[in-house]
C-alpha cells in the first residue's frame, strides 16, 4: 500500500521532501476516518449543543432565528418533574436491568460451562429478535386479562403495564430478558479462557467450590464482568425502541425515560431546545461510560 | 471481545447522532428554490405529499384521483410522494425549515396552525372567501383550515369517531340496543363484563390518539380545552375513571391501548362496545359477529366527537393559482367522491352530502355521517396543540393510574394549558 501511494505520488506536482512525506502519510490514511468522524459524528454533535442553548420551536425553525437562551433550556428541563422522573427511571432501569442480568448471565454461565457451545447459540435465538416484536409479543403476554404471565402464576387482572407501580419493573423484567444472552455468552467466553490449572491446583490446597467461586474465578472474570456491565450499561441507558413500543413511557410517566422523553420533545412537541438538551445529557452519560469501557479495555490489553 | 463490541459503541454514538440531526436542522435558508413551476413548455409541476400508502386501496385512491387529474389537465404534471404516516409530520418539519415544503400536501386538520404559524404555508384567505365551495362544507370544518383568522388550508376528506357495538353480546346479555347517554353507557357496559370480556374499550394511550379519545368526553360533558379544571372536565374524569376503576367494566390495558389495539380487541369479541373511528373496519370485520355503529353516548351537554382527517395545506413557493385549480377540483364530488369515501373511507363532511345515499359507500356510514355533525375541531386550540395534547392524555393517564385524583389532575393541566393557548 505504503508503496503504491509514493509511485502515484512521485509524477504528482506536489514534491515533498522524504521526511515529511514520512510523517504525512499516516495522517493521510487517517483522513476519510476522520473526515466520516467529523461529518456523520462531531457536526450532528456540535450542531446539536449549540441547538440546545438556543429557543428552536416549529414557529422560529424556518426562519432560523431563534433566540439564544443560553442554559434555559437545561435549566427548564432540569426543572421540570418530567424530566426528574425520568432521569430516575432511566438510571433504575439501566442499574436494575444491568444488575441482574449479570447475575443471571453468571448463573446460567457457570451452569452451561460444561455444555457450553451448543447451548449459548439457543440463547442468542431470543437475542436476535427484533426488539420491535420483543416489545408487541411481551405486551400481549403482560396483558391484564388476557396475558400468559398472569395465567402462569394464576394472578387476575394484574396489569402489568398499564400499572404505574409495576411498569417499571415489568419493562426491567422485559430488558433483563433481552440482556441475558448477551451477559451469558459474554461471561462464558470469560470462564473458558480461565486456565483449568488455577481450578485444579486451587481444590489441591483444599478451596471449596464457593471458595474457587470468591477467590479464582470472580478475581480473573473482573475484568470481563466490568466490560460486559457497562456495554449492557450503555445499551439500556439509551434503550427507546423497547419501551416506546411497549408502553410510550406510560401510564402516566411512570415508565418514560430520558430517550423517550427526548424523543416526544424533538419529534412530537417540536420543542428542538428542551429535547436537544435532554439528548445531551443522553450524550454526557453515555461518553462518560464510553470512556469508562475505554479505559477498562486498556488497562485489559 | 473487545474489539468486535467497538462497532456496537460507534452504533451507540451513531444513533445519538442521527437524532441529533434530526433536531438540528436549524437555520435553513428561505431560498425560493423549490418548486420549478410553470417551466419547460408551460408544463406545470405540482409537488403531492400524502401518507395515503398504507394500504393499497387508499394507495391506489390517490393515484387514480391523480391520475384523472393530469388526463383532464395534460399540462399539469403531478409528483406525488407518498410517506409513513409516523414521519409525514417531521419530514414536512425539515422541508418547511429548508425551504422545501411540497406545493401541496394532505395534513391532519389539527396541524394546520403549526405550519402556518411557522410560515410554510400560502395564505389561502382571497381564494377562500371568494370560494363558492366553502358553504358547502360544514361549519367546523372551515374552521379547522383556519389560524389567526386566515385560511390556510381546503378542506379535503373527514371522519370522526363514534361508538360500535358487538350485536350478539348485547342479544345474549338482554340489552335492546346502544346506550344513549353517559348513565346507559355504564350500565350496560357493567353488564356485558364477565370474565375476559369488557364491556367498553376506548384508547387511553399516551398519545395523541389518547387525548383524540377523551376530548369528546369533555364536550359531551360541556367543557372544553380552555377551560379545562372546571366541573365539566373534572366530570369527564370521573366517568372514564368509573368505567375503569369503580365498574372494572373497562380494562386498565386501555392505558397502553391505542386506536388499532382497541379495533383489535373489538374484532376478537373481548369489548362488546368501544369508541373509535372508520378506519378500524377491516380488525372488525375479521370477527364473526354481527356489529352495528351508533353516536357516541350524550353527556350533560349532548353528544360530541372529534374531527378527524386531512385538509390540503399550499406551500408557500408553490404555483398558488395552479395549486388552488387542483384544490378546486378535488373538493367536486363529481371528480372525487368514489376515491375519498370508499377509497379513504371517509364521512361526508359537507352540508349536502351527509344525506346522500352515493356516499354510503358502508352501511356503518349512516351513524358515522349522523355523529359528525356534532365532531370539533383541534386545530382551533393553536399552533401549540401538540404540547396540548400531552396535558390533556397526561391528565386522563394519572387519573386512570391513580396518580392522581380528577380535580388534582385537571388542575395540574390547567396550569400547563393556559400558558400555551393562543395563537402565538
Amino acid at each position: 500500500m505504503t508503496s503504491d501511494l509514493t509511485t502515484r505520488a512521485r509524477p504528482g506536482a506536489l514534491r515533498l521532501p522524504a521526511g515529511a512525506r514520512r510523517t504525512l502519510t499516516p495522517y493521510l490514511f487517517a483522513l476519510p476516518a476522520l473526515i466520516y468522524l467529523i461529518g456523520l459524528l462531531a457536526y450532528p454533535m456540535v450542531l446539536n449543543v449549540v441547538t440546545s442553548f438556543r429557543d428552536v420551536t416549529a414557529m422560529n425553525l424556518l426562519s432560523g432565528d431563534a433566540d439564544w437562551v443560553g442554559w434555559s433550556n437545561y435549566r427548564q428541563a432540569f426543572s421540570d418533574s418530567q424530566f426528574v422522573d425520568a432521569t430516575v427511571h432511566s438510571v433504575l432501569y439501566s442499574l436494575g436491568s444491568v444488575a441482574i442480568q449479570l447475575v443471571v448471565g453468571m448463573a446460567l454461565a457457570l451452569l452451561y460451562l460444561p455444555l457450553a457451545r451448543g447451548l449459548s447459540a439457543l440463547y442468542l435465538i431470543g437475542y436476535a429478535i427484533p426488539i420491535v416484536v420483543t416489545a408487541e409479543v411481551f405486551r400481549w403476554l403482560l396483558d391484564g386479562k388476557t396475558g400468559f404471565v398472569n395465567w402462569l402464576f394464576g394472578l387476575h387482572d394484574v396489569y402489568w403495564l398499564a400499572d404505574r407501580h409495576l411498569a417499571l419493573p415489568a419493562m426491567i423484567g422485559v430488558q433483563v430478558w433481552l440482556g441475558v444472552p448477551f451477559a451469558m455468552v459474554t461471561l462464558l467466553a470469560g470462564l473458558t479462557a480461565i486456565p483449568r490449572e488455577l481450578f485444579e491446583a486451587s481444590a489441591i490446597d483444599g478451596a471449596g467450590s464457593g471458595a474457587r467461586f470468591r477467590y479464582v474465578t470472580l478475581p480473573l472474570l473482573r475484568p470481563t464482568i466490568l466490560a460486559a456491565g457497562i456495554l449492557s450499561l450503555i445499551f439500556t441507558f439509551k434503550n427507546f425502541d423497547l419501551i416506546w413500543i411497549a408502553t410510550q413511557g406510560g401510564p402516566a410517566n411512570a415508565s418514560e425515560v430520558l430517550p423517550t422523553l427526548g424523543y416526544k420533545l424533538v419529534f412530537l412537541q417540536f420543542l428542538f431546545g428542551k429535547g436537544a438538551a435532554v439528548l445531551n445529557v443522553i450524550f454526557v452519560v453515555l461518553f462518560l461510560l464510553s470512556l469508562v469501557y475505554v479505559r477498562q479495555v486498556r488497562r485489559e490489553d | 471481545m473487545s474489539a468486535t463490541h467497538r462497532p456496537a459503541l460507534l452504533g451507540a454514538a451513531l444513533s445519538l447522532a442521527i437524532l441529533a440531526t434530526a433536531c438540528g436542522s436549524s437555520g435553513g435558508t428561505t431560498s425560493s428554490s423549490s418548486a420549478p413551476s410553470g417551466a419547460a413548455g408551460d408544463k406545470v409541476t405540482i409537488t403531492w405529499w400524502d401518507y395515503f400508502g398504507y394500504s393499497p386501496q387508499s394507495d391506489q385512491a390517490v393515484n387514480s384521483l391523480i391520475q384523472k387529474y393530469e388526463q383532464s389537465h395534460p399540462n399539469v404534471d403531478i409528483q406525488r410522494t407518498a410517506i409513513g404516516f409516523a414521519d409525514f409530520r417531521t419530514k414536512l418539519l425539515q422541508a418547511a425549515a429548508t425551504g422545501k415544503f411540497p406545493d401541496i400536501a394532505a395534513v391532519d386538520n389539527s396541524d394546520i396552525p403549526v405550519f402556518a404559524s411557522q410560515g410554510a404555508l400560502a395564505d389561502l384567505t382571497s381564494k377562500m372567501s371568494a370560494w363558492p365551495r366553502k358553504d358547502d362544507y360544514l361549519d367546523f370544518v372551515v374552521q379547522s383550515v383556519q389560524y389567526d383568522k386566515k385560511f390556510y388550508g381546503v378542506p379535503f376528506r373527514s371522519n370522526t369517531t363514534a361508538l360500535w357495538y358487538n350485536k350478539d353480546l348485547f342479544k345474549k346479555a338482554g340489552i335492546a340496543g346502544p346506550p344513549q347517554t353517559w348513565q346507559d353507557l355504564r350500565t350496560d357496559a357493567k353488564a356485558l363484563t364477565s370474565g375476559k370480556q369488557s364491556g367498553f374499550c376506548f384508547a387511553a394511550a399516551p398519545t395523541e390518539e389518547g387525548t383524540f379519545t377523551f376530548l369528546p368526553m369533555i364536550w359531551q360533558a360541556g367543557g372544553d380545552v380552555p377551560t379545562i379544571g372546571d366541573g365539566a372536565s373534572v366530570k369527564a374524569l370521573q366517568f372514564v375513571n368509573d368505567l375503569v376503576n369503580v365498574d372494572k367494566s373497562a380494562p386498565k390495558s386501555v392505558l397502553q391501548w391505542g386506536q388499532s389495539d382497541v379495533g383489535d380487541q373489538f374484532g376478537s369479541g373481548l369489548c362488546a362496545m368501544m369508541v373509535n373511528g372508520p378506519w378500524v373496519l377491516g380488525s372488525v370485520e375479521k370477527g364473526k359477529f354481527a356489529w352495528d355503529v351508533a353516536p357516541w353516548p350524550a353527556g350533560d351537554a349532548g353528544t360530541a366527537s372529534p374531527l378527524g382527517g386531512e385538509a390540503w395545506a399550499v406551500g408557500k413557493n408553490a404555483n398558488v393559482d395552479a395549486v388552488w385549480q387542483l384544490a378546486d377540483w378535488l373538493a367536486d364530488p363529481a371528480n372525487s367522491r368514489t376515491e375519498i369515501s370508499e377509497g379513504l373511507s371517509s364521512i361526508p363532511n359537507r352540508k349536502d352530502t351527509l344525506d346522500d345515499p352515493a356516499w354510503v359507500w358502508h352501511p356503518m356510514v349512516k351513524a358515522f355521517a349522523q355523529q359528525m355533525p356534532s365532531a370539533h375541531p383541534r386545530g382551533v386550540y393553536g399552533p401549540k396543540y401538540a404540547q396540548i395534547s400531552e396535558a390533556v392524555w397526561t391528565m386522563e393517564q394519572e387519573v386512570l393510574s391513580g396518580a392522581k385524583d380528577p380535580q388534582t389532575a385537571a388542575d395540574d393541566a390547567k396550569a400547563k394549558i393556559q400558558p400555551l393557548l393562543g395563537t402565538s
